[in-house]
């Protein structure tokens, strides 16, 4: 069953909010780029990835009021669905392909939403999550202290230890630490809400703890807790940084 | 008991096993597979891009030979557009054949070794600089014609669809700049949106909106609206942009910027911060503040592109223009959220594209993680706090340019940059910022201009250009901006008031506000004081400067003496040209009509030229002159090659008498009679010679049939050079000695027979031989004579009256260099042949009988050489 959050969030999309979609695409047009330039395998340029992963946000506008939620399908499998679509109807537009003549038009695979779509791999599932725990990070980003934000920057995304940290900022190690577990905690809350809004099922929703991330830890998990975020966190920066550079060099 | 211990041994032994079996596998097995999938996948890489490469290579070498022929089709039916579609088509092709030889030869084995440093400025810093190339430097056509400017080239237009031009005002236009306060004004740069150059109106009207408050500032020096184009004026900067001389410095720099680099990077900042703060403090936003639109010329960074300025307090909506990575995603939400531009604080998104441009001179690279992009390079932890707090949210980011400023001052004044802490920052210390200095030296007339712009502005002037203290640079521009000036009455009567902080004192203007009120009575005073000082000159007072427009009007109120003062510090010399007399006015007049007259015709004849498709679009290009000149010199090279062929036929068909047959049955023994062409052999018998020379009459009769004189000469070069490309490598081959010189012709010599054997002396010295015996034309002085006379002695008594050429006039020969070692390594004998002209060389090299030496053979080869190419002097 959806969460009011994910029901919120499609219905925002489906009222057209701007913001809604903007969000979408900040965070999970990275991953559909590196999605259709997989699938693309260089049959197409970064350019034509970029127009294609903007005319999948489009075709979803245009598939979100056929979305059945109660069908137990993955949010990153319908996204995946309709990249694919749009990708396959690019593909048929090189090939000339007559409209009208033996063979239909294409037609969105309808089969993600019972979960058995093809084409879906562990690659792209964690690409997925790894986009939710970043737009958690930016979230927690804008709502907090700049300073409390700096401190868990340097901490935990940099890797400085808490004692250069403390030296750099002109404070005691415990304030550093206070101020670490505040902004850990704001982490913590903000992932949950965001893996609840872009998620459809059970299985999606539990992803957090299977990457190590406990919602609900105990004090001992902090440790494990901000080692995940930081290996996230770097992966998910190169594959923004390559997917940026392919686009910055093929525009 | 020992059985317990032994079987708890024997476990233990084995867990240690396993786990050292398993160490091993992830320590050394693990790390060794990943290695050689490594390279076995840069192998496949490298095989696989060669395939592909190299199958793309021969694609596009076929299509560009498809294009050829439609590419000549099209110009022969005077298909000009087409002509130049196929030609760019061409063009990309040629591209694409570049790129798969560099790929081919270069790019993918350079990967294969790890070598990608290596190919890394031909793949990414060449590319940048042509593309940032300027386009034709003499533009043509009516929307490149500006009054009262020479286009003097172009620069690279950018993503609004403008072209550029660096032009040069006129005499009056000069002129007009000094009266409107501009100063020195030197090459200009004109922003055109043509219609016709495919502008839309949007971006036409878009880049109008804010050119009047820009003008104020003097950032924008002229402007003009037409019904076709829309196009503006700034002063021209030369240099490199900040992204090429980003890489500059971190290639200079190595890992990360240090010393001297580092501190030419942050002095570029600093630049773009005091230039930036002008414009907040004018009123403006400059909106699209990104690398490319900071040009550095002479260490200092100059901001350009006002394509996107925006008044700060306009009323318009919020849009989402800008460059990706530069531009905040914070505004884009609000963009989309319809925000209006005076709702949000535009100078904070202009601190956000500081802070990108700012990580992007650490990084070498973009901020493509927005705030979250981690900086990896090396850099000191203060300048890595001032470009997160420049990329964070935007209302914890720097409030101002000059808070930001600060900031990078003090880490700029560090002794050590790599020591300073971040809360040694100004910021992070809080309270007392120290007033940063201006390092822009352009700031000055900047603020200048902001001071006369807010004295026409609606925006109250702050008493101060420079930069904010204290507690007002704390609060954001925007906000600043907003507030309603606190106007204090000074005069009620006269209607003269003080704005509260504000030292000056400024007069109501005839009752009326705001700022274009303000602004007409300042221009009008400006008017009414050039018109004062006209009036004083002529009557011969001392000359006075004009007022620019737009400046504030002095008050009346004002000490006589303080207004002069004022008065003085604007004087400015007017040119010559704009106080010429009615004569010279006139004939000024005249001359402009003429030029006008002049660009009128070079209009007409720019339409003409594209009504004949002569012109960039429809025209010819480089892929149709390439197609062309490529199918005249493949018709030449087929043409000469079917001429030279028939006609080396000819002569082979015809030709039996001339042809020499040179019999050769001896080692060591050559028979070269003639030069002409050697073939084949005779067979039986000994030195048999047959040297027949055939006139050439029958030759040069067919030649003259022919009418091929010019593919004759080109046969014949041809066999020039191949005969020189001969001697030379034969001449680097030779391995030089000493040749013993018999001549039996005697004199007087026919000029034939003395040329041959002149000619085959030369080229055997050029090859490194030195002569013995009776050489003509060589004289040899003192007992070196006499033993060589007396060499040729015994020589002509061993042979006696054995026939040269004979196998026993051979083995005499060979008997005689043997007991004579100082007779050097070879006797060439030279005797009368049939025909008088036609001496007959004999040649027997030391060691040729007993089985040839390396040596020996090589001496042969060389002498053989020397003596049968007789047509080339040396």
């Amino acid at each position: 069953m959806l969460s009011s959050l994910t029901t919120g969030f499609v219905a925002r999309l489906r009222a057209n909010d701007q913001a809604a979609w903007f969000e979408l695409w900040q965070t999970f047009g990275p991953v559909i780029r590196a999605q259709l330039s997989k699938w693309g395998k260089g049959q197409i340029g970064s350019q034509t990835v970029q127009d294609l992963s903007q005319e999948t946000l489009a075709a979803l506008s245009d598939s979100i009021d056929r979305f059945d939620p109660t069908r137990g399908a993955r949010f990153s499998t319908w996204l995946l669905a309709i990249a694919k679509h749009v990708l396959g109807d690019e593909m048929d537009r090189r090939n000339a392909q007559k409209r009208g003549g033996n063979r239909r038009a294409t037609e969105i695979d309808e089969r993600w939403m019972a979960g058995r779509f093809e084409g879906v791999d562990e690659a792209y599932e964690a690409a997925v999550f790894r986009a939710k725990v970043e737009a958690a990070i930016r979230m927690v980003e804008k709502e907090s202290d700049f300073t409390d934000f700096a401190i868990y920057r340097m901490r935990v995304l940099d890797g400085t230890s808490g004692k250069d940290v403390a030296s750099s900022l002109g404070l005691s190690e415990p304030t550093i630490s206070r101020r670490l577990a505040k902004i850990r905690d704001m982490l913590r809350r903000r992932l949950s809400q965001v893996v609840a809004m872009y998620s459809f099922t059970q299985d999606e929703a539990s992803e957090a703890e299977r990457n190590g991330l406990d919602l609900n830890p105990t004090k001992a998990d902090d440790a494990l807790f901000d080692e995940s975020i930081a290996e996230i966190y770097h992966r998910q920066m190169e594959l923004r940084r390559r997917d940026e550079e392919a686009a910055r060099l093929g525009g | 008991m020992t059985s317990a211990v032994g079987f708890i041994l024997v476990t233990l032994g084995v867990l240690v096993g396993v786990v050292v079996a398993a160490a091993v596998v992830m320590y050394l097995i693990v790390p060794l597979f990943k290695a050689i999938g490594w390279v076995f996948a840069r192998i496949f890489g490298f095989i696989g891009g060669e395939i592909a490469d190299v199958a793309r290579l021969i694609g596009s070498l076929i299509t560009t030979l498809v294009f050829v022929p439609i590419i000549l089709g099209t110009v022969v039916v005077g298909r000009w557009s087409a002509s130049a579609h196929f030609g760019r088509a061409m063009q990309r092709e040629t591209a694409t054949i570049g790129g798969c030889l560099y790929r081919i030869f270069l790019g993918h084995p350079a990967r294969l070794f790890g070598l990608t440093p290596l190919t890394e400025g031909i793949e990414h810093r060449i590319p940048e600089v042509v593309r940032a190339a300027p386009g034709a430097d003499k533009p043509t056509g009516r929307t490149a014609q500006f009054e009262g400017y020479k286009i003097l080239g172009s620069l690279m237009g950018g993503g609004s669809g403008a072209k550029l031009y660096i032009a040069e005002p006129d005499a009056i236009k000069r002129a007009t700049f000094e009266r409107q306060g501009f100063g020195d004004v030197g090459r200009v740069v004109i922003k055109s949106f043509s219609i016709r150059d495919g502008s839309t109106l949007p971006q036409i009207v878009r880049e109008s909106r804010a050119l009047d408050a820009a003008r104020r500032l003097g950032f924008v020096l002229d402007h003009d609206l037409t019904a076709e184009r829309f196009f503006y004026i700034t002063r021209y900067v030369p240099g490199e942009s900040l992204g090429l001389v980003t890489q500059q410095l971190h290639a200079s720099s190595g890992a990360g910027l240090s010393g001297k680099e580092l501190s030419k990077g942050m002095k570029y900042v600093a630049d773009l911060l005091a230039t930036l703060d002008s414009y907040h403090r004018g009123g403006l936003w400059h909106k699209d503040v990104k690398p490319d639109n900071i040009i550095v010329h002479d260490d200092t960074a100059h901001l350009v592109d006002l394509g996107l300025v925006t008044p700060l307090r306009s009323a318009m909506t919020l849009t989402t223009h800008g460059t990706e990575y530069f531009r905040d995603p914070e505004m884009v939400r609000m963009a989309l959220k319809g925000a209006k531009v005076h709702q949000v604080d535009g100078a904070r998104f202009d601190v956000f594209a500081v802070g990108a441009v700012l990580y992007s001179v650490i990084e070498n690279s973009f901020p493509a993680h927005g705030g979250l992009s981690q900086i990896t390079k090396r850099c000191p932890e203060a300048l890595r706090w001032i470009v997160r707090r420049a990329m964070a949210d935007y209302d914890k980011r720097y409030a101002t340019a000059a808070d930001m400023l600060a900031d990078l001052a003090a880490v700029r004044a560090a002794a050590d940059p790599f020591s300073l802490r971040p809360a040694d920052l100004p910021s992070v210390r809080g309270g007392d910022s120290h007033e940063p200095e201006l390092p822009h030296h352009d700031a000055a007339p900047f603020v200048d201009a902001a001071r006369v712009a807010h004295a026409g502005a609606t925006v109250p002037p702050r008493g101060d250009a420079g930069v904010s203290s204290g507690q007002d640079a704390h609060v954001p521009a925007g906000e600043r901006l907003r507030q309603r000036p606190r106007l204090l009455i000074t005069n009620w009567w006269r209607g003269s008031y003080r704005v509260a902080g504000e030292d000056s004192v400024v007069a109501k203007a005839s009752g009326a506000s705001g700022a274009s009120a303000r602004a007409a009575a300042a221009a009008a005073m400006s008017n009414a004081a050039n018109a004062m000082n006209r009036a004083a000159e002529r009557f011969g007072s001392p000359r006075q400067g004009p007022v620019p427009a737009g400046s504030t009007a002095p008050d009346r109120g004002v000490a006589p003496a303080a207004r002069q003062a004022v008065r003085n510090e604007r004087v400015r010399a007017i040119p010559d040209p704009a106080r010429r007399s009615a004569p010279e006015q006139l004939r000024a007049a005249r001359e402009r009509a003429a030029a006008a007259r002049e660009r009128a015709h070079a209009r007409m004849s720019g339409r003409h030229r594209r009504a004949t498709g002569a012109d960039g679009v429809s025209g010819v290009n480089a892929g149709v002159v390439a197609a062309v000149f490529g199918f005249i010199g493949i018709a030449v090279l087929l043409g000469g090659g079917v001429v030279g062929y028939s006609l080396m036929n000819s002569r082979s068909e015809g030709d039996s008498g001339p042809r020499v047959v040179v019999a050769d049955p001896q080692p060591g023994l050559v028979l070269v009679p003639d030069a002409a062409q050697v073939s084949g052999s005779s067979g039986q018998g000994v030195s048999a010679v047959n040297a027949v020379a055939r006139p050439n009459e029958i030759v040069n009769a067919r030649i003259a049939e022919a009418m091929q004189t010019a593919s004759t000469r080109i046969v014949e070069m041809q066999e020039m050079f191949r005969e020189a490309s001969e001697l030379a490598s034969a001449a680097a081959q030779s391995p030089g000695g000493s040749v013993l010189i018999v001549t039996d012709v005697l004199p007087p010599m026919s000029r034939g027979a003395r040329a041959a054997i002149e000619g085959a002396s030369a080229r055997m010295m050029a090859f490194g031989f030195r002569l013995l015996g009776n050489v003509p034309g060589i004289d040899v002085e003192g007992d070196e004579v006499d033993r060589q006379n007396d060499l040729l002695a015994r020589l002509r008594s061993m042979r006696g009256q054995i026939p040269l050429g004979s196998a026993d006039a051979t083995r005499t020969i060979q008997q005689f260099l043997a007991s004579n070692p100082e007779a050097g390594d070879a006797v060439v004998w030279v005797a009368p042949g049939d025909d008088r002209d036609e001496p007959t060389f004999y040649l027997v090299v030391r060691g040729d009988e007993s089985g040839s030496t390396v040596r020996a053979e090589r001496i042969r080869q060389a002498l053989r050489t020397a003596i049968e190419h007789r047509g080339t002097q040396f």
